[in-house]
């Protein structure tokens, strides 16, 4: 009997689904696993959208703000670590500042349904002053100090996986990042991965992600280049300083280069 | 903690402005229960794989953010392959979360970290996120990540500068992301910042050099070093021996991960991808 083909989608459909959205997510953590091709569509078809949560914001985010994909970007990390800023970051952009915790904290009241999760006061003292929109309270219990951080839903989740099953199953192998709580705060998912398999649990290992939690599927053979996807490949340096020195406009161009050629 | 390999004055072969750094830093890590290795901090990296190494693994944990997870396996030092060597002998990957929110909270007094801040001042008080150009314009850099947290947890709050000048070591930072000092109660909190001029201490009594590096005159630390951070009578940085300098080159770092955050401008492109080409011949599972 044929497989169905599931929540299978082309890149194409897969990446539409950002059009417009208020909010989207790409997982991944520093060079690792970052939905690249999915990127790289945004930036070479001139797709728009409104914010861009990362974590760790590398490549992928630097690619999207030079290109004009995204109005701004939330995260509490950005760069290319030890290869500097590409033409994106270096131009500047709106921000929306958090710090590691203030950021799980928005993610997990978006899953929880919490109006807000409290940050203590003394963490974040440099965030009130970058964000005034963030309201303080006091603890009923304790009396101390806080922020109510409030929920940050995300209208579309992309995260790359090593190996997918047609059904949404999907396994990271590398970093794990915080790939299952974009995808538990996320209205949609789509999960673009190296290799599509017919039974996910067949490969021995759990999956990271299953599939109530994933919309579409999309096989996209090197879709993390030029970062990482392990066990398959590791960060392209020289690719990656090359992206850094190109000018703010060629971005785009350097993205549609990229995914006719199959260079990813 | 085990400690066999020592620092001592009588030094056989001469340490660079790199090996000085790392050899010192890892003074700094031995007495931690887990170093978390930071993203982008490659000095970070070698020190705390040779402070793990000079105590046979019984030392430290180290908490490897390429692939967030904590490790005891003995490894050379790598950067473009940072997440394959992260994954050797890990004890767990973690989630990001599950780090960050649930076992960083439960690390307090016995982690540690060298970070690298865009600038610290005579208080000991951590800039991240911003700084002003000569036109007085803000320049946005890394971000808040978690040093509020690490500040509260980390005793002593560790800090490296690679290259001490008065636009990293000031009077008083841009902004402040964290405060170590006054994370803690008065009396309490504890910095400490290796550069590649001295070595210096912050309490809530002030702050001073507790040595300066061979090689490096009082009035050159004088001249890269704000007012209020007192210099005078500060003694000699130990030199590292020549077993330790042997090891740091052959075993922990024998691909010059250490030189990387001493390069700058066009040279740093080519030594970023000579340190590249080093690291693919090495081998790794």
């Amino acid at each position: 009997m044929a497989l169905s083909n599931g929540k299978l989608a082309s890149l194409a459909d897969a990446a539409e689904l950002a059009r417009g959205a208020a909010r989207v997510a790409l997982g991944g953590w520093s060079f690792s696993r970052r939905p690249l091709a999915v990127a790289m569509h945004w930036a070479a078809h001139g797709l728009r959208f409104d914010e861009l949560l990362v974590l760790t914001g590398g490549i992928e985010t630097d690619l999207l703000v030079a290109a004009g994909v995204v109005r701004r970007v939330r995260g509490f990390y950005l760069g290319m670590e030890a290869l500097g800023m590409g033409p994106g970051l270096k131009g500047g952009c709106e921000l929306i500042e958090e710090t590691e915790t203030s950021l799980m904290l928005g993610l997990n009241a978006a899953v929880e349904g919490a109006s807000f999760l409290p940050l203590s006061a003394r963490h974040g003292a440099a965030l009130a002053q970058l964000r005034p929109d963030l309201r303080a309270l006091r603890c009923p219990y304790t009396g101390e100090e806080q922020l109510a951080i409030p929920p940050v839903p995300i209208d579309v989740a992309y995260v790359h996986a090593w190996r997918a099953d047609r059904d949404g199953n999907a396994v990271f192998r590398g970093h794990k990042a915080a790939d299952r709580l974009l995808a538990l705060a996320a209205r949609q998912t789509v999960v673009t991965c190296e290799e599509l398999v017919d039974d996910i649990a067949a490969g021995g290992v759990e999956a990271d992600l299953t599939e109530p939690l994933v919309s579409m599927v999309v096989h996209a053979l090197g879709g993390a280049r030029p970062g990482g996807c392990l066990p398959g490949y590791e960060a392209d340096w020289p690719a990656l300083l090359d992206y850094t020195a190109l000018e703010r406009d060629a971005v785009a161009g350097w993205a549609r280069t990229r995914l006719e050629g199959g260079a990813r | 903690m085990n400690d066999d390999t020592t620092r001592s004055d009588a030094s056989a072969a001469p340490a660079d402005v790199a090996e000085m750094m790392v050899c010192t830093m890892s003074d700094w890590l031995l007495r931690a229960e887990v170093i978390q290795l930071g993203l982008a901090s490659a000095l970070n990296q070698v020190a705390a794989l040779l402070a793990q190494a000079r105590t046979h693994g019984q030392g430290p944990a180290l908490e490897d953010p390429a692939a967030l997870t904590l490790t005891r396996a003995q490894r050379p030092a790598f950067l473009s392959r940072s997440e394959r060597a992260a994954q050797i002998g890990a004890l767990r990957r973690y989630e990001a979360p599950e780090w960050i929110a649930q076992m960083m909270p439960r690390l307090s007094g016995r982690v540690r970290q060298f970070v690298r801040p865009l600038q610290i001042d005579a208080k000991g008080r951590i800039n991240s996120l911003r700084v002003a150009d000569k036109q007085g314009r803000l320049r946005r850099f890394a971000g808040l990540a978690g040093l509020a947290e690490l500040a509260e947890i980390a005793q002593p709050f560790l800090v490296y500068l690679p290259q001490q000048d008065s636009r990293c070591f000031v009077d008083a930072v841009d902004f402040v992301v964290a405060d170590p000092i006054a994370a803690h109660a008065p009396g309490v909190g504890h910095v400490v910042m290796v550069t590649d001029l001295a070595v210096f201490e912050f309490t809530s009594a002030g702050a001073r050099a507790l040595s300066r590096h061979p090689g490096v005159t009082r009035e050159h630390l004088r001249e890269r070093t704000p007012a209020a951070v007192a210099v005078a009578g500060t003694p000699l940085t130990p030199l590292p021996d020549a077993a330790l300098l042997h090891r740091l080159r052959t075993e922990i770092d024998p691909h010059r991960v250490r030189d990387i955050e001493f390069a700058s401008g066009a040279a740093r492109r080519e030594a970023l991808l000579g340190l590249y080409a080093r690291e693919a011949s090495g081998l790794l599972p």
